[in-house]
């Protein structure tokens, strides 16, 4: 993929999280969301690679951005937000819970993973070269399943990439706080080859991430992948990012992968991708508006 | 047969399938499961017959995976009391593949339960009732009645996650239809995927009295059943559900007819299948004479009179059914 195309991608990531926090502002959405700006480089670095046909891909509660790195189409995502029957699971899974194609999240933190590792088993058994990527938070580091997860992948040889999206808290907590020694001996500790990257160059992101998704393709066995990266949004919607280190916000900022991608392109070509981006998530909106809420079927006793 | 046959053909049957997987903990030769279900599968089936580490949340979760990629698993818990273990990939995760993504999950958690063992207090319980009312989620029990084999047969391609409660008692009991006891008992079974069983002593079709219970409870009932009939003459007719949870509707309209109804299980008392059972018989059919028979809310112990003291014990119902005919 030509960075063209990856700016387009971390583009509409960005500005679909930013219309759906305008969105919730005006009271047009219910419930909650988890936005991922600041994270593009890692959904669109890893994702670019992937077949969703064919591979897997579990996600968590904020996985908008994955979503939009396998399928660069914001429509189904706002009517699933809207609770609208063209939704991506029809209305029923809103925010948290997203199916498209063999790309599935959850709400539930460090849930997929285990999940994760059968999905890469049925690759293992069933197919010469499947494999299943699992992107999961640094909260769900400290979930105990998820290290039966990665214990199960070393014993049984499994072709997974755990991928590690290390945004520094877990909600509000840090992970210097909630995490002693360091992950890379963790992963060490089950056997495991560790991979660390800095998801701040997505050109860098996407060669380092095709190598190991060549080596799992080939070797069939799980590596893991500690991307560190930074949250813009809070970790919901209601947060106001009180408990994050300003000096850690003020690096970020000066290297955010947006714009870092952005400085390496024809400016011509970010102002259209711009326009391109902007008239998408407007047409998305207003067509997601208009559509049909689901029918309530299946009400079998008035009470039970 | 045993019940243990049965279920064993019922495997070997489901693993001539190279979908089908069993995972679970020491369940590979030489030890072949803790209570032998899987003895020698693992010759046989080396893919699909697989080890796992003492890591249930994480096998759990991994079957449930599996199933969600297409594949047909079953997962072995050793001992029912470690579910608790599994209810969060089966609840939040499971169900959810089903519910929301409208996915056929063929997955089945299959655990024996049960205690008057001696094993105490996180070996002896029954905690299927923490895997009823949810939506998406199956409680099939086999007994010496229903063919265990059959049921994890239909269980497995039911397409939605069940838990399959077998009870360590029944294992090496043998299934009543082939015990001389059949003799005297008509046995007559509904025709749902899950059956219900119900059974009287030879020409007597009326009853007063129908005592509920499933799993390795039928045997004791079977017992008391002959017991009043020859000690007592009272007649008394059994009826065995398979399916557990959601309730089946042929199950509160057959047993509705009966003067007195007796809910016997051998969970806790309160907030269980018997409590569920109760309600939706009162509140649909407005019956009023429904009696419970569950373990008392203490831990299980250990030694054996103790143990009894809190288990359910069949003696109660007999006394309550003479109380009843001499008022």
């Amino acid at each position: 993929m030509n960075n063209q195309e990856m700016y387009f991608k971390m583009l509409l990531i960005r500005k679909t999280e930013e219309e759906i926090e305008e969105l919730f502002s005006k009271g047009l959405l219910r419930g909650t969301t988890h936005g991922a700006k600041g994270q593009e480089a890692v959904a669109v670095g890893l994702l670019s690679h992937i077949d969703c046909n064919f591979d897997y891909i579990t996600g968590s509660h904020r996985s908008h951005g994955h979503y939009l790195a396998i399928n660069p189409d914001p429509y189904p995502l706002f009517a699933e937000l809207m609770g609208k029957e063209t939704g991506l699971v029809k209305g029923k899974g809103g925010s948290q819970h997203i199916l498209y194609k063999n790309f599935i999240t959850n709400g539930i933190t460090g849930g997929m993973v285990p999940i994760a590792t059968g999905l890469a088993f049925s690759q293992k058994e069933k197919t010469k070269d499947g494999i299943c990527i699992s992107i999961f938070g640094d909260g769900a580091m400290n979930e105990g399943y998820v290290m039966e997860a990665l214990n199960l992948a070393a014993v049984l040889e499994l072709p997974i990439i755990f991928a590690l999206e290390n945004n520094s808290y877990a909600m509000s907590t840090p992970f210097s706080y909630s995490c002693r020694g360091k992950i890379e001996d963790r992963i060490h500790g089950f056997g495991l080859d560790y991979h660390q990257i800095e998801a701040i160059d997505v050109e860098t992101v996407s060669e380092k991430c095709s190598d190991l998704i060549s080596i799992v393709r080939t070797t069939r066995k799980p590596i893991f992948i500690e991307f560190k990266t930074h949250r813009f949004s809070g970790h919901s919607k209601s947060d106001k990012r009180e408990y994050v280190d300003p000096c850690l916000d003020e690096y970020w900022h000066k290297n955010d992968p947006l714009l870092r991608i952005e400085n390496k392109l024809d400016p011509k070509i970010v102002i259209e991708t711009n326009q391109k981006v902007e008239n998408m998530i407007k047409e998305s909106v207003e067509r997601a508006i208009q559509d049909a809420n689901p029918m309530v079927e299946g009400i079998e006793y008035e009470n039970l | 047969m045993s019940y243990l046959k049965q279920l064993q053909n019922g495997l070997i049957t489901l693993l001539q399938d190279n979908d089908v997987y069993l995972l679970g903990e020491d369940i590979a030769e030489p030890y072949g499961g803790s209570f032998k279900v899987s003895k020698g599968l693992s010759l046989e089936f080396p893919k699909q017959v697989i080890s796992t580490p003492m890591s249930e949340q994480g096998f759990t979760g991994m079957g449930i995976g599996m199933a969600l990629a297409g594949l047909k698993v079953i997962v072995e818990i050793m001992f029912g009391d470690f579910i608790t273990l599994c209810a969060d990939q089966m609840i939040n995760h499971a169900s959810k593949f089903v519910g929301l993504y409208d996915k056929k999950l063929h997955f089945v958690l299959r655990t024996p339960m049960g205690g008057y063992r001696g094993y105490g207090g996180t070996h002896s319980q029954s905690l299927e009732k923490l895997f009823m009312g949810f939506p998406d989620i199956w409680v099939i029990s086999p007994s010496i009645l229903h063919n265990p084999g059959d049921l994890l047969i239909k269980a497995v391609n039911l397409g939605k996650p069940v838990l399959f409660v077998e009870n360590k008692l029944d294992y090496t009991k043998n299934m009543l239809i082939e015990t001389k006891a059949s003799e005297d008992h008509y046995i007559e079974l509904s025709n749902s995927a899950f059956p219900l069983i119900k059974t009287s002593m030879k020409d007597e079709f009326e009853a007063n009295y129908v005592i509920v219970t499933y799993g390795g409870l039928v045997s004791e009932v079977i017992s008391l059943q002959e017991e009043l009939y020859l000690e007592d003459e009272i007649s008394v007719h059994i009826v065995s559900p398979s399916q557990l949870f959601p309730i089946d509707n042929k199950l509160i309209d057959l047993i509705s007819d009966y003067k007195h109804i007796i809910l016997l299980e051998e969970s806790y008392s309160g907030a269980s299948w018997s409590s569920a059972l109760a309600a939706t018989l009162a509140e649909r059919k407005g019956h009023s004479s429904i009696h419970r028979f569950s373990a008392q809310l203490k831990t299980i112990a250990a030694a054996e009179n103790l143990e009894n003291s809190i288990l359910p014990n069949v003696n109660n119902i007999a006394n309550l059914i003479k109380r009843m005919e001499n008022e």
